[in-house]
């Protein structure tokens, strides 16, 4: 036992012990493996960060349940890298129910080439009305998305592309910010992919675009100051294939969408809201489809009771109304839905919302019947 | 303390006042009877299912992706029958077919205007010269009890020689039912068949009514009928089609969507005020009644709801000669150009509610009002229509009173 004792210190004491600690620390085992990233020697730090929302909501339709569920509606991570004082990388990637749909909702590198010009490539948000590229929840003020974001538009719409964004600042208070991109676009989904008709949200996510010719997509904002801003949007290209190996087998068929959004406040009060309108050309022969579709919100949100709460004093309350359309047919009386929204939340502090709302909806079929639903809906958000 | 003053307790006044006036904030059930939608009263809990799932098929609407087209009238058996009840010129189609022959070759015996978009089709067209009958969809329920109505019940009212002389004959339109139809169910099996369904009653069973309208309605293919509904372009030599493998939908999902089509119950009779009691008398008086007949009576059936039931659907099911003013010209099956089946009468004082507060009747959807429909009525019903004319204002009045209280 102790003969082998000797022998091992003998061994370790003759190890050129200064030189291989050098070499460990200096020089990773795998160049540019797990463990040598540039991010890990960086002296900027990256971010994790991220919000989640749960909901308990019960509906009814025609005075019957048709649910009263508990609701974990998405875990969403942002990663930010701010990899040069010219580059960043921005990423966010959503879990929705439980982790059922997992999608990389950003995926992003901004490269500043002059203060007022960022060139950006990646998996983007559509800049096609606020909404669509701010809608996190526990910033919305209500339990669920307007409904021409959901049905019309398809928030989040995300879209891999490349372009720029900026802004300018016309005087000390007043700016200008744009954004403009060419993207894949829509796929045939559109018109061929949801039974109910043309929906647009249905033709999503064209990962690599089905057409060869990419869409563009902008908007353009003004702010005259912290009063609010108002925006234009658009985002218009072909969505259908029309062509394959050389040889045509439709007609190149164009979907155009236009919003334009506001937000204005004044004290404690929020006046926000969207307008969308698009013309898609559908085949004539399934005439059923609708070539014209339009949609809008109009919100207001009033923000009272600061400093009410002894225990949080940072809480604050905040009452809203929201009223909501969606067109689906244009041409038609009918195929619409309208949304009345109240709600009442309470804000702990301001990154976190428990919002209490309540939701009725007047649904119109093609025959312009009425139906209604009603939601009481109940949820939690939070940044992290 | 502060806090639940402040925020818990508008949010418990909130969720008490949802549950408290529920039916107010939280939408409330139409009154029961009426709708077209509602089963026949205490089915068990085995047909409450397969009721369930039969509305959810109605209401299914097919994209290209589940076989849609690739012709085809609409996308689901609601985008016709909205509610369950009758549809609008707009979801109407013409049947063709030239002196009896269905012109299969050319894309009959039915119209297909549209064509699923990617199929690099061209919609049907009617052949020139062929026979055409615009047909708006009748409402759908009721038709279970329909189907129980025993055929000596209705061969009971037949009269071909009119030998009452009261003006009206009345005849059966004998058919041939689709092979496919097991015999076990009415109207299914070899050799003539008593034909109850369809604006001249030219389907015998309820199976061949649903699963033809799956097929050539909507070019869903299904274990019955699992080939693509005919169309001129495949004449040539361009493979098209929808995408779907066929059959698209299974014979169960058929035979669940029959279930709910019979198992639909007739809607509740309006108020029956002083007036309706009179024009009840005027609609007696003046014949109507000969042809729309109040009630008839269903045999003995399977289900106890169905069994022995007064239906009061104001007709006789039979086919009568309306005349140059109704006539389409276009036989089907052992009907003439000009014979159609007594339209069922009950229902109408909801006609508008589903259809968006519009009103369509007879077979084409000419008529927007039931004065116009009356007015309409010739042939065999000339007698019944000049005596409505000759009516004053006031009796006028309660027979439509009535009507719209049916
Ligand atoms: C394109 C429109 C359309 C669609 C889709 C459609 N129908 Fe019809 N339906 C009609 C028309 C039109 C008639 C009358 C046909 C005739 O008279 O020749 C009819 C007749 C009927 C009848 C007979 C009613 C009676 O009074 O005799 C039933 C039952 C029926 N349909 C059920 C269905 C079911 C079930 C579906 C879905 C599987 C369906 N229909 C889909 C248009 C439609
Ligand atoms: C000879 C038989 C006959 C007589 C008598 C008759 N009808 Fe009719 N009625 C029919 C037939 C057949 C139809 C369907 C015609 C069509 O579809 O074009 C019809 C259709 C109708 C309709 C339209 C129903 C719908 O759903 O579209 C109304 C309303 C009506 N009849 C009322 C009357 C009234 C009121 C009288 C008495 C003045 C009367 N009918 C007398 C045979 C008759």
């Amino acid at each position: 036992m102790n003969d082998m004792r000797r022998i091992l210190s003998t061994l370790l004491c003759l190890m050129p012990s200064s030189l291989a600690w050098a070499e460990a620390t200096d020089r990773p085992l795998v160049a540019g493996g797990i463990t040598d990233k540039p991010f890990i020697n960086r002296s900027t730090r990256m971010s994790l960060g991220g919000y989640t929302e749960t909901h308990l909501r019960w509906e009814r339709e025609a005075g019957v349940t048709e649910e009263l569920t508990f609701d974990m509606k998405r875990f969403n991570l942002f990663v930010y890298s701010p990899v040069s004082s010219r580059l960043r990388v921005a990423a966010e990637i959503e879990f929705e129910e439980k982790g059922e749909e997992i999608v990389v909702e950003a995926a992003l590198i901004d490269f500043e080439l002059h203060p007022a010009v960022t060139m950006r490539a990646g998996i983007l948000l559509a800049p096609l009305g606020r909404f669509n590229i701010a809608h996190d929840s526990p910033a919305n003020d209500l339990t669920d998305r307007p409904l021409m974001n959901t049905e019309l538009i398809g928030t989040a719409l995300s879209e891999v592309g490349m372009g720029f964004h900026g802004a300018l600042f016309p005087s000390a208070a007043s700016r200008v910010t744009y954004e403009v991109y060419a993207v894949n676009g829509f796929h045939d989904g559109v018109a061929i992919a949801d039974a109910a008709g043309t929906r647009i949200p249905a033709g999503k996510d064209n990962i690599e675009d089905n057409n060869s010719r990419p869409s563009l997509t902008g908007r353009l904002a003004v702010s005259p100051g912290s009063v609010g801003e108002l925006g234009l949007s658009a985002h218009s290209g072909p969505y259908n294939t029309w062509e394959i190996d050389g040889l045509d087998i439709d007609k190149q068929r164009n979907l155009t969408m236009v919003v334009v959004d506001g937000d204005f406040n004044w004290r404690s009060l929020e006046v926000l809201g969207e307008y969308a309108t698009a013309s898609i050309d559908v085949p004539a022969a399934s005439s059923l489809l609708a070539d014209g579709q339009s949609g809008f919100y109009l919100q207001a949100n009033a923000t009272f009771g600061h400093g009410w709460l002894v225990a949080l004093p940072e809480a604050e309350f905040t009452a809203v109304t929201r009223w909501g359309q969606v067109d689906f047919d244009t041409d038609v009386d009918g195929d619409s839905q309208n949304r009345l929204t109240l709600g009442l939340n309470l804000r702990p502090v301001p990154d976190a919302v428990f919002k209490l709302d309540y939701q009725r909806n007047w649904i119109r079929d093609r025959f312009n019947n009425e139906a209604g639903s009603a939601a009481l809906l109940f949820s939690v958000a939070t940044y992290f | 303390m502060t806090l639940r003053r402040c925020f818990l307790l508008p949010a418990a006044i909130l969720i008490v006042a949802a549950f408290a006036g529920c039916d107010t904030l939280m939408t409330s059930t139409p009154t029961a009877g009426d709708d077209f939608a509602s089963p026949v009263d205490g089915l068990d809990p085995d047909l409450n299912l397969v009721f369930l799932q039969g509305d959810e098929n109605f209401a299914k609407a097919f994209s290209v992706a589940e076989g849609l087209g690739p012709i085809f009238n609409n996308i689901s058996c609601e985008g016709c029958h909205p509610g369950d009840g009758r549809g609008t010129p707009e979801t109407g189609f013409f049947r063709f077919s030239k002196d009896g022959d269905l012109l299969i070759d050319s894309g009959g015996p039915q119209h297909q205007d549209r064509v699923i978009a990617g199929a690099r089709l061209i919609p049907e067209n009617v052949p020139e010269g062929a026979d055409r009958s615009f047909r708006i969809p009748p409402p759908v329920f009721g038709s279970g009890l329909i189907e129980a109505i025993p055929v000596a019940t209705i061969l009971a009212l037949t009269d071909p020689e009119d030998a009452d002389g009261d003006g009206i004959s009345g005849r059966a339109n004998w058919v041939t039912a689709a092979p496919w139809v097991p015999a076990r169910h009415v109207g299914g099996g070899g050799g003539a068949q008593l034909g109850r369904f369809s604006r001249k009653a030219q389907v015998s069973s309820l199976l061949q009514q649903v699963t033809e309208a799956y097929n050539q309605d909507m070019g869903i293919t299904s274990e019955f009928l699992p080939l693509e509904n005919f169309h001129v372009q495949r004449s040539l030599t361009v493979a098209v089609g929808d995408i779907a493998p066929d059959p698209e939908i299974s014979a169960a999902t058929v035979l669940q969507t029959t279930m709910y089509v019979r198992l639909l119950a007739a809607p509740h009779r309006g108020k029956i005020t002083a007036a309706v009691s009179r024009g009840d008398e005027v609609f007696a008086g003046i014949g109507c009644a000969d042809c729309h007949v109040p009630t008839l009576t269903t045999g003995i059936h399977d289900l106890a709801q169905l069994s022995e039931q007064p239906v009061p659907l104001y007709s006789d099911l039979l086919l009568h000669d309306m005349g140059e003013e109704l006539a389409d010209h276009r036989p089907d099956g052992d009907a003439t150009g000009s014979e159609w089946r007594t339209a069922p009468l009950w229902g109408l004082r909801l006609v508008a509610r589903f259809l968006g507060g519009r009103e369509f009747y007879l077979h084409d959807g000419r008529a927007t009002t039931l004065h116009d429909a009356i007015l309409a009525h010739g042939g065999e019903a000339r007698r019944a229509r000049d005596a409505y004319v000759a009516l004053d204002t006031a009796t006028r009045m309660d027979l439509h009173a009535f009507l719209k209280s049916l």
